[in-house]
């Protein structure tokens, strides 16, 4: 749990107060988005918290303790802490970077080398293949996702994200969004977390504190705030597109087909055009072992080449995981110029799959009931 | 011919000169690093002292080196001695140690310090385990350069007395011996090229590979 009171903070240089009076409680597990334009005072109130930057007056309650009261560093290495850059330590492997906390509380190094591999799992590198590599040697996604790992690296009850997915680029951010949504649900971690756009704050939000001018606007769940706006500063935030909007609070597993035709490679032709027949579709899934996602085979095609060994006309699908917003899907619709996509586990097991139009229904469903 | 002559015939005396010469590279080099390193991690986080520091120490690199030999020999506190060429020396390393140690400290990203800041690393802690080794290949750098430039200029200690290779040229100068000049210049040329490769060595042990394939492995990124 954190809470802010009356939190305030005033730079000798400027007349304005950066933060004014902030009055915000964060409940344990709840990941809590400041959002604001820049200069709003979002990153002073977060680097606050972890003393970062000092505040001028007002109290910070971690878990209960009084913040302020404590040494700094200690304090320090109870909070996890990602900002945009990442900052990995570029002379560090992977596995002394996530080591970095674990070290400076003294845990012994068996320890500390059950831990790191175990969390190189978890954010879903191999740690045989990436534990002694160096930042330079991972992709821009990879560093992140090493960033994340450091910060949770002492398992720490509070995390605070300084645009955490700021640098890379729009297809990656939404991966380690996703990834980082599915986590949470595991670790259960207290978050702030800090960004200048509203699509993320919507999406990874349970609550969010939109902030101009140093002050706390509205603190509310991203529904309440897409759709009870308190003032017109909220309401210019949002933009005119709310509908759209709304597509980044809505998972594709609320929405995805559980019931849909699929063949399986151990099929014969005959059966697979079978299928397809039934379905009236043009083209269909087709699985592995009855399970692993292998593409689709294309109907025409098929017939084209009345052939035995139909397999070989199977084609590689985009594919996305159940926890990805609407947008994610629409995104990814257009992007790959299909309607339909195929929803996977992590293990690349096919369990739905979402389709353009089904997406339309339910969003026009949702928005009239809200209005 | 001849130069291979005089070296057989004059062993003794050249590796007499050449010990000496190694000998107050080693003991100058020893006194900047302790001395110079230090100076610069004390003055990373001061502008000012940093400021005015280096710009005495840049004053002291356009005093040419024969000239200085010349002042210090004249105090009273050093004279016709080794002190001499050892404090002309520190003098002169001066600039390429505390300038690249101070630069290459405040040249750390901002966004490394401040999660090293983060994760709730003391000052101390960010200087030893983060800047430092972040910095050591400029550090190593600079005192490449160092030691370079001593090799060279102890030469012409022996203006005040020294008894190094500078001998074997200044002397084959004076008595227009071409065979001394030429053992002379080939060997110090020669403790030159090896200080150059034992810093590479160097450099390879300390700086950590992350640092190294930067430039190579940027595109990955």
């Amino acid at each position: 749990m954190i809470k802010l009171e009356n939190l305030s903070k005033t730079y000798f240089t400027a007349e304005e107060e950066a933060v004014s009076d902030l009055n915000l409680e964060v409940k344990e597990g709840e990941i809590c988005v400041f959002v604001g334009p820049s200069g709003c005072g979002k990153t002073t109130t977060l680097k606050m918290i972890n003393r970062l930057i000092e505040p001028t007056s007002g109290k910070i309650y971690i878990n209960q303790k009084d913040a302020i009261s404590l040494e700094k560093s200690e304090l320090r290495r109870e909070i996890g802490y990602v900002i945009q850059e990442i900052g990995l330590f570029p002379h560090l492997t992977v596995k002394e970077n996530v080591a970095t906390v674990p070290k400076l509380l003294k845990w012994d190094p068996e320890r500390i080398d059950k831990r790191v591999k175990e969390l190189l799992k978890t954010i879903g590198l191999d740690p045989d293949n990436h534990l002694d590599k160096y930042p330079n040697e991972l992709s821009g996604g990879q560093q992140q996702r090493v960033g994340v790992a450091r910060a949770m690296a002492a398992d720490p009850p509070i995390m605070l994200m300084d645009e955490p997915f700021g640098a890379v680029d729009p297809i990656t951010r939404a991966d380690l969004q996703n990834e980082f949504l599915r986590l949470q649900k595991k670790i259960n971690k207290t978050i702030c977390f800090v960004t200048h756009d509203i699509d993320e704050a919507i999406k990874m939000g349970d609550k969010i504190a939109i902030m101009n001018q140093g002050k706390l606007v509205q603190y509310d769940t991203p529904k309440n705030i897409l759709f009870n706006p308190k003032n017109e500063f909220v309401e210019d935030f949002i933009g005119s597109d709310r509908g759209l909007k709304v597509l980044n609070l809505l998972k594709a597993k609320k929405v995805m087909e559980k019931e849909f035709y699929k063949a399986d490679r151990s099929e014969s032709y005959e059966q697979v055009i079978k299928k397809l027949e039934e379905s009236k579709q043009k083209y269909i899934l087709v699985t592995a072992d009855k399970r692993k996602l292998m593409g689709y085979v294309n109907l025409k095609r098929l017939k084209e080449n009345e052939e035995s060994d139909w397999e070989k006309h199977i084609k590689m699908t985009p594919v996305i995981e159940e926890d990805a917003s609407l947008k994610d899907v629409l995104n990814k619709m257009i992007e790959n110029d299909v309607t339909l996509i195929p929803i996977v586990d992590s293990d690349n097991n096919l369990k739905a799959t979402i389709t353009m139009e089904i997406i339309q229904n339910y969003i026009s469903d949702e928005y009239n009931q809200e209005e | 011919m001849a130069v291979i002559e005089y070296f057989f015939e004059n062993s003794d005396k050249i590796l007499e000169y050449t010990l000496a010469h190694l000998y107050l590279i080693s003991i100058s080099i020893i006194l900047s690093l302790i001395l110079w390193v230090s100076v610069g991690i004390i003055i990373r986080n001061r502008e000012k002292t940093a400021k005015s520091l280096l710009g005495f120490g840049s004053l002291i690199m356009s005093v040419p080196s024969v000239s200085l030999y010349g002042i210090l020999m004249t105090l009273p506190a050093f004279g016709l001695n080794m002190r001499s060429a050892i404090f002309a020396l520190v003098l002169y390393s001066m600039i390429p140690i505390v300038r690249n140690v101070y630069t290459s400290l405040n040249e750390v990203d901002p966004a490394i310090l401040e999660s090293a800041k983060g994760m709730g690393m003391t000052e101390k802690q960010i200087l030893w385990k983060v800047q430092l080794p972040m910095a050591m290949p400029v550090i190593i750098a600079g005192i490449r350069v160092a030691l370079v430039m001593m090799v060279g200029i102890a030469t012409l200690a022996v203006f005040i007395g020294e008894r190094n290779l500078g001998q074997l040229i200044y002397q084959g100068i004076v008595r227009t011996k071409t065979e001394m000049i030429v053992t002379g210049a080939i060997l110090i040329s020669l403790i030159s090229i090896i200080v150059d490769i034992m810093m590479e060595i160097l450099k390879r042990i300390l700086v950590s590979p992350g640092l190294l394939k930067e430039d190579s492995a940027g595109e990955g990124k």
